[in-house]
């Protein structure tokens, strides 16, 4: 979940070795799909695509509860036959955009397809295209936080800050409560409490004096 | 059966914390809403119906 891309989320994963397939959602179009305001969360979903266990916040691998609760699904008996290990599930960026493409054409008012369009746009670095169709989007629905999201991962590639700023606070204002939208705020203002490491004594200022505001 | 491995990734320790009157959208017994999300070092995309046969954890979550 990180409007900034990658590079800030790639530290992380170096750091701890992590082994499993790691994605950006930059756009954050999961956050609408599955509607969380908040990170870290665990999902778990079964050989048929059925969701069996949701936590939003605080899912956390050093959590003995969350551990109990994930090994206790993995150890329920499969009724599927069993998927040989290993498969590639990796595909070419230009796929997904083809994809997305041609679903947002067939039904082209259907916003959400052409936010999904324009977020496989941003990560096949077409920005100005990418910000062309996420501004169409908020003619038709000025109050689309996905699309204003959107529109701050196309500017900030585009070197506009500022104009990015100006979207997420737009998106934040829309939806107080959501913390993802917040705090990436905070971090693009202010990189150096964030980047290389967090500063949790500087957010918990920062919220003070946002509260007294 | 392999064990989940502790690791640590970003902090969150501040804000993490539901909005009064949230209201979820996803339910544990319903089908996940599949989507598309591009892998860490940009090349590729990786699609969750893709996974259907196994069994997937999803981690969520972020550097700030």
């Amino acid at each position: 979940m990180d409007t900034q891309g990658a590079e800030v989320a790639r530290r992380f994963t170096d750091a701890a070795g992590v082994t499993f397939p790691s994605a950006v959602d930059r756009a954050q179009g999961l956050w609408d799909l599955y509607g969380f305001p908040v990170v870290p969360n665990g999902f778990f979903v079964d050989e048929q695509g059925i969701l069996r266990y949701v936590k939003i916040g605080d899912f956390d691998a050093r959590n003995p509860d969350d551990v109990t609760a994930i090994e206790g699904l993995l150890s329920t008996p499969s009724h599927q036959p069993a998927v040989p290990p290993g498969g590639d599930y990796a595909r070419p960026l230009s796929e997904a955009l083809q994809k997305a493409e041609e679903a947002a054409k067939h039904d082209p008012k259907n916003l959400d397809l052409r936010m999904t369009w324009a977020e496989r746009l941003v990560e096949n670095k077409q920005d100005g295209r990418a910000r062309r169709e996420f501004q169409s989007v908020l003619d038709v629905n000025p109050k689309s936080t996905r699309a204003l999201v959107g529109l701050a991962t196309a500017y900030l590639d585009l070197g506009q800050k500022d104009k990015a700023l100006s979207a997420l606070r737009q998106a934040s204002d829309l939806d107080t409560g959501n913390w993802i939208i917040h705090k990436q705020i905070w971090a693009i203002e202010h990189p150096e409490q964030f980047y290389p490491t967090i500063n949790p004594n500087w957010q918990k200022e920062r919220l003070k004096e946002e509260g007294k505001k | 059966m392999r064990k989940l491995i502790p690791f640590t990734l970003g902090a969150m320790l501040v804000g993490a914390s539901l909005p009064l009157g949230w209201a979820q959208k996803i339910r544990v017994g319903e089908p996940a809403p599949d989507f598309t999300v591009s892998s860490l070092d940009g090349k590729t995309t990786y699609r969750l119906s893709d996974f259907r046969g196994r069994r997937v954890l999803i981690f969520n979550w972020a550097s700030w």
